[in-house]
């Protein structure tokens, strides 16, 4: 039970929440007092998104707690189910609901015959762990409850798995996925799991020939669909310049489509010239030394891109979630040891006082503990200094890596 | 089909809180929780830290106001978040309480650490009180407790009026100063350019504190130096309770009135126990403040509203729209009781029997608009949603900070700005301020 200074990690039931967010026509019950729900709701502008969804609250009141009684609840989603006729309610439980005991999965079951809508719970509380278990929850169900059979299936169609609000900056990375994929392949987007996205949409996610997953909590999501509707999927994000070429050729790899070699071929100019210029910088000089903080794939991703193509050594790579997914076991390993998961505050500022890092690329707390005169770039949650509005500014894709080498150059 | 309408009672047929009816089971947004109204008022006082104590949510979304609050000048961002897990609900959390706040108390050498408790302590129902007291000898920060679990009430006003009254714990025995007052729940900055500032000013009464705005916890302990304390809201009706009662400082209720004579009244009564000579100033005032009604009844008069929220209470508030003419359709609040009954009257009197509904739930409201079709809606809305109704949006948080008449007059005056903005070429084509 640590002491926070700054922002404690959210728990799994806000990645619930926020995933959910971004869908439009996703009808949300929180079963809890109205507070959190209220505080939940101010947050999505902060997150640079909008609430898509409808989200309700039950409130609680003492007698609720002391008596253990859910009629509120069954209220309120017959309610929702009678005035809305959505197909689908997510009944989220709050740390109150689940401290009493109450069984939410239970309640949504008793109600099943008299309900048209499909229940899907989530049952966490917030006592399950981060918030990266939530998203991965949200993906995860929404592959085995919403997605239907195909309409009109089209191998030219793709969907993203993984582009969620917690994300810093989904919606421009999103939008440069979606300017490769088109420039490269001529293929175009189906839909995204979950930002800017819909329940319709979501639900015709199989007419796509093709899954890119962004990040590892969207993995189930996307063996799901392999198993359901033999959707292949190519795992990973585009960070870099060898590092998009390659997460093209994978692409390319699985869906059998050769890339558009003009394109490809600017890009390679380009990035000759660029890298060049670090390297005139770097000329005599001390190796250039780096501290990235973030979500699991955007910090190993750009870490890597560092390591790979700049000649940057990341000091630490901060995750800033738990340890709890098998997959980020093979970026701890490739991480040689710098890879640290959850690490807390006094970790952080301990490891950033004593490495001296000249980069800096993470979210808003590393920043502030972080000396003036470094290279800062903003690159994950949590962001208490930016609103973000526009949405070609990418970190992925070769544009993204022009901006953060961009950023190293100007500052050292 | 029912629209929810049909449930609710009439402003006639309401007489406690069991009459104010929902419009619906699910809520939207829901009401904040008193933990948010901590928040607005600890953050003010720079030399004291406040522990939240709770789930992730509680703490993270507090300490993100916090950071924005500061960011914008408006307060300091006090908060530390001590999150409570699995392991302390089965375990508790009494244990680690101690070790942050002897870790508070060293690395930051703050003046006082408030600690704040939310729903889940209050369940698993640790004595944190008890632990404070025991700690409290080894620790050299003033330690406080304030509770603030939201299944025990409705919104987030006990936390301002429960964190108010835990400062009463700090404030210690004083010699009384002649013309010197507290203002008690003023939680803006800018006390200076209030009415009531100049006033008092002009009868060189100094003020001793503004609490929250004006006030550190070294400050506190000078409190109970003011003759007399000026309560500026309900909220604050319990510390000034309070201070009556240890240290024999007097109080008059100056709050955010929607009526000249009860503002006027309120003025008198300082007078009376200040020894003062401002009946001269308040005429004055009180005068003009006349006048700026009139002249915005003038184009007020007649449109209808619906009212969700304001710095106001809500009852306060319209019966001061019914008073130059307007005419509310729905009124949205939590509660009614004895001290409304006057407002009540007025807004009765006007011929005015408006439906009433619980506040904070604009998701079936907003289903209404095209057949209620109200000229204003008062209070916080999406604005572009009224717009495509058509609905002028007066939000009234700009003249919280103030005080008295002005008030009154700057309330009438942004209703006027709202309608304006709205107003379109023709009447048709209404042109919202947002865009």
């Amino acid at each position: 039970m640590p002491l926070f200074r700054y922002l404690p990690t959210p728990s799994e039931r806000m990645g619930v929440l926020w995933t959910l967010s971004s869908i439009k026509d996703a009808y949300v019950i929180e079963y809890g007092p109205a507070g959190t729900t209220h505080y939940g709701i101010e947050s999505y502008s902060r997150m640079n998104s909008s609430l898509l969804a409808s989200i309700y609250t039950t409130h609680m009141e003492e007698d609720d707690i002391v008596m253990g009684d859910t009629e509120r609840l069954e209220r309120v989603i017959t309610e929702i189910d009678y005035q809305h006729k959505p197909k689908y309610i997510f009944v989220v439980a709050s740390s109150v609901s689940s401290i009493i005991g109450a069984d939410v999965k239970a309640i949504c079951y008793g109600l099943k015959s008299d309900i048209n809508a499909h229940l899907i719970t989530f049952t966490g509380g917030g006592f399950k762990g981060s918030y990266n278990l939530g998203c991965r929850d949200v993906l995860t169900c929404l592959a085995d409850n919403v997605i239907g059979q195909p309409s009109e299936s089209d191998s030219k169609l793709y969907n993203i798995i993984g582009s969620n609000i917690d994300c810093y900056n989904f919606e421009s990375d999103m939008k440069e996925i979606e300017n490769l994929m088109f420039n490269c392949f001529g293929m175009r987007l189906n839909t995204s799991f979950t930002a800017n996205s819909s329940l319709d949409r979501i639900a015709s996610a199989s007419n796509a020939g093709l899954n890119i997953v962004l990040r590892a909590e969207g993995l189930e999501c996307a063996e799901i669909m392999n198993k359901r509707h033999n959707i292949p999927f190519c795992y990973g994000l585009p960070y870099g310049y060898d590092g998009t070429y390659q997460w093209l050729q994978n692409i390319k790899d699985i869906t059998g489509i050769s890339c558009d070699k003009t394109f490809l071929h600017k890009q390679s100019e380009r990035q000759k010239d660029h890298i060049l210029e670090l390297k005139y910088l770097q000329r005599g000089r001390k190796p250039i030394n780096a501290v990235i903080s973030g979500n699991f794939d955007p910090a190993f991703g750009i870490a890597q891109f560092l390591k790979n193509e700049l000649d940057i050594t990341s000091e630490a790579v901060f995750i800033n979630h738990d340890n709890n997914l098998e997959h980020f076991a093979k970026g701890l390993e490739a991480s040689s040891g710098v890879m640290l998961f959850n690490a807390g505050e006094d970790k952080k500022k301990n490891i950033v006082d004593e490495t001296q890092p000249e980069v800096i690329i993470g979210d808003s707390f590393l920043i502030q503990i972080s000396p003036s005169d470094v290279a800062k770039i903003l690159f994950s949650n949590p962001n208490t200094q930016k609103r973000l509005l526009c949405s070609h500014m990418p970190f992925v894709g070769f544009k993204g890596a022009d901006y953060i080498l961009e950023r190293i150059i100007n500052t050292l | 089909m029912n629209n929810g309408l049909n449930d609710l009672k009439r402003l006639s047929q309401v007489k406690n809180k069991k009459d104010i009816k929902k419009l619906s089971y699910a809520q939207f947004p829901g009401t904040h929780c008193p933990l948010f109204g901590v928040a607005l008022t600890a953050l003010l006082v720079e030399d004291m830290k406040v522990l939240v104590v709770g789930t992730e949510e509680c703490t993270y979304y507090t300490k993100m106001f916090a950071i924005g609050r500061e960011k914008a000048g408006e307060a300091t961002d006090n908060i530390l978040s001590l999150v409570i897990e699995q392991d302390e609900v089965v375990f508790g959390a009494t244990d680690a309480l101690r070790e942050a706040l002897i870790r508070i108390d060293r690395e930051y050498k703050p003046k006082a650490i408030l600690v704040v408790t939310t729903c889940i302590p209050e369940i698993t129902g640790e004595d944190y009180n008890a632990v404070i007291q025991s700690m409290q000898p080894i620790i050299n920060a003033k330690l406080m407790c304030v509770k603030t679990e939201h299944f025990r009430c409705s919104n987030h006003l006990p936390g301002i009026e429960r964190t108010l009254e835990a400062f009463a714990d700090v404030m210690e025995v004083r010699r009384v100063k002649h013309n010197t007052v507290n203002i008690l729940e003023h939680r803006h900055k800018g006390i200076e350019k209030t009415e009531l500032f100049s006033i008092l000013k002009g009868e060189n009464v100094e003020i001793n504190l503004s609490i929250p705005s004006k006030c550190t916890v070294e400050l506190l302990k000078e409190a109970a130096s003011a003759q007399l304390n000026i309560v500026t809201d309900p909220s604050a009706l319990s510390l000034a309770e309070k201070m009556k009662e240890r240290f024999g400082t007097d109080y008059v209720y100056l709050g955010k009135h929607g009526s000249l004579r009860r503002i006027r009244l309120a003025y008198e009564q300082l007078s009376e126990k200040m020894g003062l000579r401002i009946e001269g100033k308040v005429e004055e005032i009180s005068k003009r403040a006349q006048m700026v009604l009139l002249k915005c009844e003038e184009q007020l008069s007649g449109k209808s509203f619906i009212y969700g929220n304001t710095p106001f209470p809500a009852f306060e508030a319209c019966s001061l729209f019914c008073s130059i003419g307007m005419n509310p359709i729905i009124i949205q609040t939590n509660d009614v009781s004895d001290s409304d009954l006057p407002c009540i009257e007025e807004i009765m009197s006007t011929g005015n029997d408006p439906l009433i509904t619980e506040v904070a739930n604009i998701a079936p409201l907003r289903k209404l608009y095209s057949s209620l079709t109200p000229d204003f809606y008062i209070g916080h809305e999406y604005p572009h949603l009224l717009a495509k109704h058509g609905i002028a949006h007066a939000i009234l948080d700009p003249v919280a900070g103030r005080i008295g008449f002005e008030l009154i007059e700057m309330t009438a005056g942004l209703l006027v700005q709202a309608l304006e903005r709205t107003k379109g070429s023709n009447g048709k084509e209404l042109k919202h301020a947002a865009f």
